[in-house]
């Protein structure tokens, strides 16, 4: 899974800690899954989909390899 | 969905000072070879000399006795409280730690069973069961650590 968090971060221009705060979880969490080296949960995307105001199809994308 | 077996925060350091407690406990009474007494359900001698054969006795034996339970109480404490944000990608982290440390500690058992015999035997599923716990605390906290200070903005 591919995501475009760190750009949708820097649109809003929020750092790993602020998008850790708002959504209760830790900012190792938010670099974690940016990294790519874990897949939020469903609950966990559709909040930060939510943060950003964007569909979470904008955020998160399936790649060949899903 | 959101049911969860772990501790309150504030129990890891409850656990530390049971660590540190029983293990101080555990040196002095090997080093002054202290001998108390307590309640038992049942006494095999075969194994004992110094006690009655038999249910409910009261039997004399090492400080081991209750430094060894307070170290596993211990050790959950410390494994299974939570973190100070507790997301779930930690939960992640402690569930992969603890596959990992039972793939470990059974292929220690499986080593046991095949190389040791005898009475010493006898320690294996004690002792496995305690590095279970203590190489799971060990890799869940080291990894903590690792995602803690990795990662940058």
């Amino acid at each position: 899974m591919k995501n475009r968090l760190k750009v949708a971060r820097a649109e809003m221009d929020l750092t790993q800690e602020d998008l850790a705060k708002l959504i209760g979880v830790s900012r190792q969490s938010i670099n974690a899954i940016e990294s790519g080296r874990y897949v939020p949960s469903t609950v966990l995307a559709l909040k930060m989909a939510q943060v950003f105001g964007k569909p979470v199809e904008e955020i998160f994308m399936l790649e060949e390899t899903d | 969905m959101k049911k969860n077996y772990l501790f309150p925060h504030y129990f890891q350091w409850i656990g530390w000072t049971i660590a540190i407690v029983s293990f101080v406990v555990l040196l002095l009474g090997v080093i002054n070879d202290i001998t108390i007494r307590m309640p038992a359900l049942y006494v095999d001698v075969f194994f004992d000399d110094d006690n009655e054969d038999g249910f409910f006795r009261l039997v004399k034996t090492s400080m081991y006795s209750i430094a060894m339970p307070l170290l596993i109480i211990a050790l959950i404490f410390i494994g299974f409280s939570k973190e100070r944000v507790e997301d779930e990608f930690v939960q992640y982290i402690r569930s992969q730690s603890l596959i990992w440390s039972t793939y470990v500690s059974a292929g220690l058992f499986i080593l046991g069973t095949l190389l040791i015999y005898g009475l010493t035997y006898m320690y294996i599923p004690y002792l496995v069961f305690f590095v279970f716990l203590l190489l799971f605390v060990i890799k869940f906290k080291i990894a903590l650590f690792r995602f803690n200070k990795g990662g940058t903005q």
